[in-house]
């Protein structure tokens, strides 16, 4: 049954897009997600890609990665952290709170790295750290202009995120599939 | 006088003869990746082992009862035909740029299958139209495909077929510079327990009436950008979702039976900023509460448009569905 939807999907998309060969057959994109193997990057990351299957019709791939990604973003999207961000960047860019340091990441990266810093999800990452920082996913420019609307639907999660959500989401993770945790919750949220 | 050995050995070879021209006995046509460039009938068992293009002014005439089946060739390997792979799924497809005439009948239907021990959905590409008219795919069952029927910028009339165990059963779309417009009649199919029914593209035109869409996994009717089809008398029920809506402004939803789909019965995806009008519809209820908990609209997010829902059937449409 997974299979076909992830095969529905890309049939849907295809259908959006040019072609330019005479024979025309239909392939779609998948949109790759970029996610560690944290509890908190794996529900967030499925609670994403649940919305944007559910909102655009378009499959998405988590891809699990067991390294942190740094300052880049891999695949389409990532979930990043506004201090990972200011350490790609110089010392003196550091700016004076959280939204200030969030806008110098969003302007930095885009203007150098091509990499668009999408509206934060309202709470602090990496879970239990004491360096967090907000959390934000992050969107290949590239990827963005290839899959409309996305960047939207992203921004639809944001702020809705806090720091005890997220600590309920983890610990419902404890004992369910991310998932199932993240359909759930949209649910709650009336998203989906 | 022959010896009984000779006269028992051409009794035998007579009674070969006649058993391989039954339907189980009959050597299978194997199709390898290549271009039908005149006039082919295909009938009894086929397999197809790569790509096939029916070239235009060629038409390939498959006979009742023939049973089509596509080997899951090596992805993008030697058996395909066309490599770009944004463009073209990885395994096995028809291309018909010339004619496709697969008429079965209702004892003696035609069959799409996958060749495979234990068949998967998308174990073979599609049934691609490219430009072409006058095609005909009645009384087939298409199963295991990417997306069965796939009309680009064609004219095929798909008439009481069945599908099942697809990525997604049929999708329309127009191509830039072709001239031909999209017309897909889609008319008295059994859609079911794929993982999408059918996708009305941009610019179509198709009436989709009298069918049966059920259990797919996702959706049941799925109208995009631009598309536009008269979606009449079908019986649209127990998809993920119902009818969904995306950059849409034209199609006529009226007289459907819409009912127990498992998340909406009626959707916007974002995008759909325009409003639709979906009057004159069963949707399993007359209670207008719990007709609205399944419809995803403005009411819920704002940047989408309205569904109008009035004027609800109090009863289910008789005459919907396949007759």
């Amino acid at each position: 049954m997974r299979k076909k939807t992830a095969l529905l999907f890309s049939a849907s998309l295809c259908l959006l897009l040019t072609f330019t060969s005479t024979s025309h057959s239909c392939v779609g994109r998948i949109l790759n997600l970029t996610a560690n193997e944290s509890p908190e990057q794996q529900v967030i990351a499925h609670i994403m890609a649940t919305y944007i299957t559910e909102r655009t019709g378009t499959t998405v791939n988590i891809v699990n990665s067991s390294e942190d990604v740094g300052t880049q973003c891999p695949s389409d999207i990532c979930i990043n952290y506004v201090n990972t961000g200011l350490s790609g960047m110089s010392n003196d860019d550091q700016g004076n709170d959280d939204q200030e340091n969030y806008s110098l990441v969003k302007e930095y990266y885009i203007e150098n790295e091509n990499l668009v810093w999408l509206k934060p999800f309202g709470y602090k990452g990496p879970a239990k750290q004491q360096n967090a920082s907000m959390a934000v996913p992050v969107a290949n420019r590239e990827s963005l202009a290839k899959f409309p609307v996305l960047d939207r639907v992203i921004n639809k999660l944001g702020n809705l995120i806090d720091d005890s959500s997220l600590e309920q989401l983890l610990q419902q993770t404890e004992s369910g599939d991310a998932e199932s945790v993240a359909k759930d919750f949209l649910k709650t949220k009336n998203l989906i | 006088m022959i010896s009984k050995k000779i006269f028992l050995s051409l009794l035998a070879g007579v009674a070969a003869a006649l058993l391989i021209q039954q339907p189980g006995f009959a050597k299978e046509l194997v199709v390898n990746k290549g271009v039908l460039d005149k006039d082919t009938t295909w009938s009894g068992d086929v397999l197809v082992k790569g790509d096939v293009e029916v070239a235009k002014g060629a038409t390939l005439l498959i006979m009742p009862g023939t049973t089509v089946r596509f080997a899951k060739i090596e992805a993008f390997g030697p058996e395909k035909m066309y490599t770009d792979k944004d463009n073209h799924f990885s395994r096995a497809e028809i291309f018909v740029l010339g004619k496709l005439y697969a008429q079965g009948t209702k004892e003696n239907k035609i069959t799409f299958t996958s060749a495979e021990e234990s068949p998967a959905p998308g174990d073979w590409g599609a049934i691609n139209f490219n430009g072409t008219v006058d095609n005909l795919l009645e009384y087939c069952e298409f199963m295991y495909a990417q997306t069965a029927v796939h009309c680009h910028s064609s004219q095929i009339a798909v008439l009481h077929n069945t599908f099942k165990y697809n990525g997604t059963a049929m999708g329309s779309k127009n191509l830039p510079d072709v001239p031909v417009r999209c017309s897909m009649p889609v008319l008295y199919n059994l859609v079911t327990e794929n993982g999408g029914g059918i996708i009305i593209g941009g610019g179509t035109a198709s009436p989709v009436a009298h069918n049966e869409i059920s259990n797919n996994e996702f959706f049941g009717v799925y109208l995009k950008k631009g598309g536009r089809a008269a979606v009449r008398f079908n019986n649209i029920n127990k998809n993920g979702k119902g009818v969904i809506f995306y950059a849409t402004k034209e199609s006529l939803l009226r007289d459907n039976n819409i009912a127990d789909n498992k998340n909406y019965n009626i959707s916007m995806l974002e995008g759909q900023s325009g409003d639709i009008t979906a009057r004159n519809n069963w949707w399993g209820t007359t209670d207008e509460k719990k007709i609205l908990e399944k419809v995803m609209d403005k009411a819920r997010d704002e940047s989408l448009g309205k569904a109008d829902l009035t004027d609800f059937y109090t009863a289910p449409v008789s005459g919907a569905g396949i007759l």
